[in-house]
């Protein structure tokens, strides 16, 4: 008796379960269907745009940049950062820059370098003001066993963990390999400052956004240099297309055994170092 | 169908069909032409005004100096480097000529332990010998060819790039043998003349050497040469003298006119 009507009350849930999910399915069906305009509208525009994208001179598809920093030549001059903050209108203290030197030190007698870099105080100390940059001479009476000077920079990274991160679309990897920042779309988060295993970005107060290196976007798309790559005195910084066998970063790569930092992120840096210490990451 | 699941699922639909239109409204146009991402923003982006205009933009006017910066050893270092971004000039903007050289010309050859050693680095306290007060580098050097040599138009082509990065180049006396039989204090004078002033009046009080006593002139350069003095410019170019010219070059500064 009892078992006769558990099996008339489950036949009755049954249709009534199965009458909802068939509603369900027919109103996903429908929100598919208002879904599908935006997804042709996207693909459609994609294959449509055969003319040159973003400048009629540049087609960023054409190209594939990529960064070689010579640590063996870098003279620790800090041209590159005085220039790319006038270039790029950075904020002129010590303490927002897209690009930066460091120096490593290995005393006699001990393990681990020392690092600093020009917004250490002593630097800052030493050349007088926030917004001149220069390498104190510390270790001039130091009995020093190694040193060397390490640029930095953005590295512009395959797989970006930045643009992974972003909850708004804010930052992206061009065709062309820079990884950019939308100012107008950031909402200042700076969730992706936290996520830059390099801290290649940081938080630009004046504006409210997240900033960092762009490669000089708006001088490579007119066939110039980055800045920092153009005053450099010594070709420890170099930059090219890696779609040009005969450019400078090619050869540059192709003759030198390069690294790249930290590569058990998986970032997968397009910034290649030559002559880098274990203990530069 | 019941009336409550009705009302849930129009209350749901019309939920969808706010948020789908609310995201459509709001969403740039562009943003996903691309990926998930604005694509106008790249041409903004690529729109940007280049600050440095790069050195071959300074040739057309200045192209003296390009020349002869294109031939020696700072052809590396772009004239922005040093005179700052050009953008707007001439125009609208004077470009600076620094002032402080030794401040700026130490951010590349101060000698520091980091430095590569083929970086050509100086301890500014001893170059070339401690001065009372310091000069600017641009009282020996060319800045823009800086070799001691070539700031006074000698030609030093024959010394290859490998020599001339290993250090502040002193030229080559002019041979010696020649020199004996012809005129040898004009040939070496040039090369006094580039740090001593052409007619051995100094710099700004220092480095006189006109009208000094021939005996002491031999002296120092004997000094020199030997190494009882010592300096990083006079120790070279003493190294190369004979005990004639150092004769012929203390008569000659002896019997030039003190300055004022």
């Amino acid at each position: 008796m009892t078992r006769d009507k558990s099996k008339t009350t489950d036949k009755r849930a049954g249709n009534a379960r199965r009458r909802f999910l068939r509603t369900v399915g027919q109103a996903a069906a429908a929100v598919a269907t208002a879904a599908i305009p935006i997804t042709l509208r996207s693909a459609g525009s994609t294959t449509g745009s055969q003319e040159s994208f973003p400048t009629p001179d540049y087609d960023w598809s054409k190209h594939r940049w990529a960064y070689g920093i010579d640590a063996t030549r870098c003279i620790g001059c800090l041209r590159c950062v005085e220039a790319c903050k006038a270039e790029n209108n950075v904020a002129q203290d010590a303490h927002h820059f897209r690009t930066w030197v460091e120096r490593y030190v290995y005393l006699e007698g001990e393990d681990h370098a020392r690092v600093d870099s020009h917004n250490d105080p002593d630097n800052i100390a030493a050349s007088g003001s926030e917004g001149k940059y220069r390498f104190d001479n510390r270790y001039e009476n130091s009995k020093v066993d190694k040193a060397f000077f390490v640029p930095k920079i953005c590295n512009h990274c395959e797989h970006p963990s930045c643009v992974q991160v972003c909850p708004v679309g804010a930052t992206f990897r061009a065709k062309d390999g820079t990884v950019l920042i939308d100012h107008k779309y950031c909402i200042g988060c700076r969730y992706c400052i936290q996520a830059c295993p390099y801290g290649a970005r940081f938080f630009n107060a004046e504006l409210n956004v997240s900033d960092k290196c762009t490669w000089c976007y708006h001088r490579i798309t007119k066939g110039l240099l980055p800045a920092c790559v153009e005053v450099c005195p010594v070709n420890a910084r170099i930059f090219g297309d890696l779609n040009d066998p005969d450019s400078s970063i090619s050869n540059f790569v192709r003759d030198n055994r390069v690294n790249v930092l930290k590569p058990e992120t998986g970032n997968s840096p397009m910034c290649f170092y030559k002559g880098i210490d274990k203990e530069v990451r | 169908m019941p009336k409550h699941v009705l009302r849930l699922i129009s209350i749901l639909v019309v939920v969808l069909v706010l948020a789908v239109g609310g995201a459509h409204y709001v969403t740039d146009s562009s943003f996903y032409r691309f990926g998930h991402f604005r694509a106008d923003v790249v041409p903004e982006l690529a729109a940007g005004t280049p600050q440095f205009q790069g050195s071959e933009s300074c040739q057309a006017c200045h192209d003296q100096i390009s020349s002869a910066w294109n031939e020696g050893i700072h052809v590396v270092v772009q004239c922005e480097a040093c005179h700052g971004k050009a953008v707007g000039h001439p125009d609208d903007k004077k470009l600076t000529v620094p002032s402080d050289t030794v401040r700026l010309c130490s951010l590349c050859h101060e000698a520091m332990p980091a430095r590569p050693k083929s970086q050509p680095q100086i301890v500014i306290n001893e170059h070339p010998y401690k001065h009372e007060q310091p000069l600017a580098c641009t009282t020996c050097h060319n800045a823009h060819t800086p070799s001691l040599a070539s700031s006074r138009g000698q030609s030093t082509s024959t010394a290859s790039s490998t020599e001339q990065r290993t250090g502040p180049e002193i030229p080559p006396v002019h041979s010696a043998s020649s020199a004996n039989t012809t005129q040898p204090v004009p040939a070496l004078v040039p090369q006094c003349a580039a740090c001593h002033g052409a007619a051995g009046q100094g710099v700004g009080g220092l480095l006189v050497l006109a009208g000094k006593e021939s005996g002491d002139l031999a002296t120092q350069l004997q000094q020199f040469r030997s190494g009882e003095l010592s300096g990083a410019v006079m120790s070279g170019i003493a190294a190369q003298l004979n005990d004639e010219q150092i004769l012929e070059l203390a008569d000659y500064y002896a019997d030039l006119p003190k300055s004022e």
